[in-house]
């Protein structure tokens, strides 16, 4: 297949796709699953979904789409099969913050724990949204994996900024 | 996992984690897609060869053994290895979507599509459980020579535990599609 006019085969994309964003592969899986022996399995279930993936890779989409995606269906048919809690949204967030049942008065220091603890509550699609705005995505990129419109996407990355901000920064944006 | 001094930034302090495994060679991804691959062909055959063979033996008992208890426990493995099969084919169902087919697809749309699998899944399983219990409700006099009434208890006991249980998760299943309907209303 040809990508930027360059033709690569099914291992040229997988090393270039580990490459760029091995390192986000490994964070991504990390809100996924917390028991480490299984987080080794899952990310290596994610990286043989990702070679395998392309060999029907057509390039109607960006490489970083396509990683984002193909980790992201692999990573939530992991904690469907799992189902160990209930999961909220962020609107759930929200309102829980707003009647002041999830945190007490004072925030918390921002440390990885916390953020960990926080995103492995969220549903899949939520969570899928907070995890590409922590790898710096915008709006419009966040957007293209999720098959949303940029405009939802930017009322979901407020209430996540409002949420970061309520539990971490004492109500200042994230 | 985490920089000596965490940074404000949610988005800094993320991107900070560092690697916990080594990267897999392209021979170890490819080598474990083989592996993978060849064990689910292998446990497939040899699923489907051990059912044919329990079938096989069970048809024989039932035919050539013409006493009550012997064709009993014949209609009864037969019975099991359907369940058995019919169990196997459904949880295979069930992860179809998360095959590479969704990967194409967005995150909704992929969650919409494995709780509905899930559903069906659930829903066709509750079905057998069913068709199971009568069967053998219906049965029972035949094959039992004791008073048939215990048998029939506990049949229909278990009868309605499995509704019971099956009724509970479908409900939560129906939960989240509600949920997930109401995330993409709001989402168009």
């Amino acid at each position: 297949m040809t990508i930027y006019g360059v033709s690569q085969s099914q291992d040229d994309l997988y090393q270039q796709a580990t490459t760029d964003f091995g390192d986000a592969l490994e964070r991504l899986v990390r809100a996924y699953e917390l028991d480490s022996d299984k987080r080794r399995d899952l990310v290596q279930e994610i990286h043989l979904a990702l070679w395998r993936s392309f060999e029907r890779f057509e390039a109607r989409c960006s490489l970083r789409t396509w990683v984002y995606r193909v980790a992201h269906n692999i990573a939530t048919s992991h904690v469907i099969r799992q189902r160990r809690m209930r999961w909220m949204s962020l609107e759930d967030f929200e309102s829980e913050q707003a009647d002041g049942k999830s945190r007490s008065d004072a925030p918390d220091p921002l440390d990885l724990e916390r953020l960990l603890q926080l995103i492995h509550q969220l549903n899949p699609p939520d969570r899928e949204i907070m995890l590409l705005y922590l790898e710096g995505l915008d709006a419009a990129m966040i957007g293209d994996v999720m098959e949303m419109s940029a405009v939802n996407v930017r009322s979901k990355i407020h209430r996540i900024k409002a949420i970061l901000a309520r539990r971490f920064l004492g109500g200042g944006q994230a | 996992m985490i920089t000596e001094t965490p940074p404000e930034d949610p988005r800094l302090l993320w991107q900070s984690q560092k690697r916990e495994y080594p990267m897999m060679s392209l021979e170890e991804v490819r080598a474990s897609v083989q592996a993978a691959q060849s064990k689910i062909r292998r446990n497939i055959i040899a699923t489907f060869v051990t059912g044919g063979l329990i079938l096989a033996v069970s048809v024989i008992v039932i035919v050539n053994i013409p006493t009550t208890p012997a064709r009993g426990i014949g209609a009864g493995m037969i019975a099991l290895t359907l369940a058995l099969a019919y169990l196997l084919y459904s949880r295979m169902w069930a992860r179809r979507p998360a095959s590479l087919e969704a990967s194409v697809k967005g995150c909704v749309r992929f969650y919409r599509k494995e709780l509905e699998a899930q559903y069906r899944s659930v829903q066709l399983t509750w079905r057998l459980f069913v068709a199971l219990a009568v069967f053998a409700f219906l049965t029972s006099n035949a094959v039992l020579r004791s008073n048939p009434l215990v048998p029939k208890i506990l049949v229909l006991s278990v009868l309605i535990v499995s509704v019971i249980v099956r009724h509970k998760e479908k409900r939560e299943i129906n939960r989240r599609l509600t949920a997930l309907e109401a995330f993409e209303k709001n989402n168009p």
